[in-house]
């Protein structure tokens, strides 16, 4: 993107470890609440890591059709109800002619694994001849967008997108372009991951999860004892749109959008994380202006956070304070977008939630460690990604 | 199928790629960990930057962008990893044949090989991913984003794929005989296309052949089904006016349409139905044609490799063909050029992609003069 007018988010919706609806999750951000806990869904095994922030029971059958529910997979019901609270939250109109062209923009980066495994176990173990057919048309990765378009009638572009670890934040660049060349009138732009079995046992045999060695195991931004990701699921989701039709609409708006940037912090190695080393060689988007809070995708590993913590101090002068969600809800690919979300509200507030985990930060940046009042007109979200892509976001408190 | 044992499957055939050369590939240091859909990337995408001479010019690396459709990225991979480990031949996971699983892999092996740190996307519809990538492309070009994109479709096969299809009963035991009374199903392939597309004075200026102009592109979703189209063509007929409506061209300029002609019982009469809502009375004067008749459905990467056959018909003034179709449906009652290629003259074309879910996806080509 994306330069050009404000895009307008008008809706909202959230289904995290936190808790479900936009008001929850915030609520619990400024409690400083987090949703770090021992795995009960399955046996995670007797060593660590043996943690996660999972999302509890959710009521899917109330806010999604249930014909298309029994159908729809454990991501696409977490992405389907984000969607639909945030659709819900705009006041856009469904299932009639004129949301003929409202689009659907989903972003994940690993889409439906836990079924995936499932048939694969069944494919191997039973054969060919046993597998679940009904299984199958829910492992292309475009099945949650295609279920939200069958939810709310939206029969516009309908479009997957997948970047690592950046995937939400692409999503929404993809929803904003839309938008602006005219191709969808409002789009709801929804990212998310879920936490399957197959996934952490994957992860944790490869090594990558907290604690990495012998410290603690958490999920600790910033600070000096972050020693790997916890991981955790969920999906947040925005209504996208011009200022002009949502206030011909007469929607509350949120926050506004007033870039999206895309760019690469390195082309050297396509599948580790880009060395702190090569910001010097890239180059950098400048910032339109300073913004007064900044969020990024600080997962708590030593790498993405030293990483996005250096380009923070490169991108926005006068040391804003900064703000990451993976202390209160761990960390999944997509969560950029819900760092968007996390970063209007905190706009529409005028409060940022504190750093949960934060005891003793590696930097001498400044990050809150209480809910921090003030009257902000500008946050920054930044988000890196395995390969190199890097995405910047600004946003506007709404006038 | 060569890849895999189609023991207790419906059918045993595929369209099977050979296998990329990547030891060939000069410079691209990820060698062993390439999956065979990011070496097949790989392979086309050297052949269109050679071709196409853009690695000559003096374009700032951050202005050359990469995007790319697939779906299952690296899974035939992961799969075997996943065997491995569930019987026990391996103690633990290993990271090779895992690091290369997610889709959007390939999009940053493909900018570390040519060194475009330009803007860098993965669309993933199902099978109109790679149809998606082309617009998307050219949505950064005509909007000042880049200067120049690689861009295209990949997938290769994988168990979990021929194992779906299998299961919901989708694929022809024998051929795929895409509008014909005896149709059964589709036939797999798998494949590669990939495309530099740049601003029409830009490759003027560096003097580059111009093989076709992308006219332009209509995207919507049928919001019916997760398998079964719309059975009034909604989608369809949607996809293809606003492809029309965008490339400026009116229906009746449009000589050829390369369907998404699968081949199954449901996507082809509506298909044709769609095709006759859009385009009228022209539809009986319409060429329309499947090449997944010959490459087989390649997923992610048919919609570029369809719009590969495409450009190909309009530079050297051919019409491909719909092989195996040998006894018309009466519900399919268009000029489907069956059996062999025909000489034509083409100005316009338009290619049709549509996915599970309900994507769909058309595309508007012309000839260049």
């Amino acid at each position: 993107m994306s330069e050009g007018g404000g895009i307008a988010i008008s809706g909202i919706g959230v289904v995290s470890p936190l808790g479900i609806g936009a008001t929850a999750f915030w609520r619990s951000l400024e409690a400083g609440t987090s949703a770090v806990a021992p795995i009960t869904r399955f046996d995670p095994g007797p060593r660590p890591p043996r943690l996660a922030a999972l999302v509890p029971d959710f009521p899917v059958r109330e806010l999604l059709p249930p014909a298309l529910v029994r159908r729809m997979d454990r991501l696409s019901q977490m992405i389907g109800v984000a969607a639909v609270l945030a659709v819900a939250d705009s006041g856009c109109r469904t299932k009639d002619e004129a949301a003929e062209d409202c689009g659907v923009v989903v972003g994940s980066a690993l889409g439906n694994l836990g079924e995936a495994g499932q048939f694969l176990d069944r494919l191997f173990t039973k054969g060919p001849g046993l597998v679940n057919p009904m299984l199958f048309p829910n492992l292309v990765m475009n099945a949650a967008a295609s279920q939200v378009a069958m939810a709310l009638a939206w029969r516009g572009p309908n479009l997957t997108v997948s970047c690592g670890e950046i995937s939400g934040e692409a999503a929404l660049e993809t929803g904003i372009d839309l938008v602006r060349r005219g191709r969808s009138r409002a789009v709801v732009v929804a990212a998310g991951e879920e936490l399957p079995e197959v996934l952490f046992r994957a992860l944790k045999e490869l090594r990558v999860l907290s604690p990495r060695g012998r410290g603690v195991e958490g999920s600790c931004p910033f600070d000096v004892g972050a020693n790997g990701p916890v991981l955790a699921e969920g999906a947040s989701a925005l209504v996208v749109e011009t200022l002009e039709s949502a206030t011909r609409r007469g929607a509350r708006i949120h926050a506004v959008v007033e870039r999206v940037e895309r760019f690469q912090l390195s082309v050297r190695n396509p599948h580790v994380w880009p060395a702190l080393d090569s910001l010097r060689e890239a180059t950098l988007p400048l910032p339109s202006a300073n913004a007064d809070v900044a969020l990024c995708g600080a997962d708590s590993s030593p790498e993405r956070d030293g990483v996005e913590t250096g380009l923070l101090r490169r991108l926005v002068p006068g040391a804003p304070p900064i703000y990451s969600l993976a202390g209160a809800v761990g960390s999944h690919a997509s969560l950029g977008l819900c760092s968007v979300a996390a970063g209007a509200l905190a706009l529409e507030h005028g409060v940022l939630p504190p750093v949960v985990g934060l005891q003793r930060p590696a930097t001498d940046l400044l990050f809150p460690r209480e809910p921090t009042p003030g009257s902000w007109s500008r946050a920054l979200v930044l988000g890196t990604a395995r390969g190199g892509s890097a995405a910047l976001i600004e946003l506007a408190r709404a006038a | 199928m060569t890849l895999f044992s189609t023991a207790g499957f419906r059918t045993g055939r595929a369209a099977v790629a050979p296998t990329p050369e990547v030891d060939d590939l000069a410079g691209v240091r990820v060698g062993p960990r390439l999956s065979r859909s990011d070496g097949m990337a790989l392979a086309a995408a050297r052949e269109a930057w050679q071709s196409s001479g853009i690695g000559e010019t003096k374009l700032a690396t951050d202005r050359i962008a990469v995007v790319v459709g697939g779906t299952t990225g690296g899974m035939l991979e992961a799969e075997e990893v996943l065997r491995r480990r569930r019987s026990g031949e391996l103690a633990r996971m290993h990271l090779r044949g895992l690091v290369t699983m997610p889709v959007a892999s390939t999009a940053d092996v493909l900018a570390h090989a040519f060194g475009c740190a330009g803007a860098r996307a993965t669309v993933v519809t199902a099978c109109s991913s790679s149809a998606n990538s082309l617009g998307f492309a050219a949505d950064l070009i005509q909007e000042g984003r880049a200067d120049a994109a690689l861009a295209g479709g990949t997938d290769a096969h994988c168990k979990m794929t021929y194992a779906g299809f299998n299961a919901l009963q989708a694929l022809a035991p024998d051929v795929c005989r895409p509008f014909d009374r005896r149709r059964a199903g589709l036939s797999l392939g798998e494949g590669a296309a990939m495309f530099v597309l740049e601003e029409e004075a830009q490759a003027r200026r560096r003097g580059a052949v111009i093989l076709a102009e992308f006219g332009g592109y209509g995207m919507s979703a049928d919001a019916y089904h997760m398998t079964a189209p719309d059975p009034e063509g909604r989608g369809a007929v949607l996809a293809m006016r606003r492809a029309l409506r965008e490339a400026r061209v009116a229906a009746e300029s449009v000589e050829y349409v390369n369907a998404h002609g699968t081949g199954t019982p449901q996507n082809d009469p509506i298909e044709t139905r769609a095709i006759k809502e859009v385009f009228g009375a022209h539809a009986q004067r319409l060429a329309v044609s499947s090449t997944k008749s010959q490459t087989g459905h390649c997923l992610g990467a048919a919609g570029a490799i369809e719009i590969l056959a495409t450009v190909l018909g309009l530079r050297q003034g051919f019409v491909p063909p719909t092989i195996h179709l040998e006894e018309p449906d009466p519900e399919c009652d268009l000029d489907y050029v069956p059996g062999a290629a025909r000489e034509r003259r083409l100005r316009f074309a338009v290619s049709n992609s549509y996915g599970f879910g309900g994507n769909n996806t058309s595309v508007v080509l012309a000839a260049y003069p």
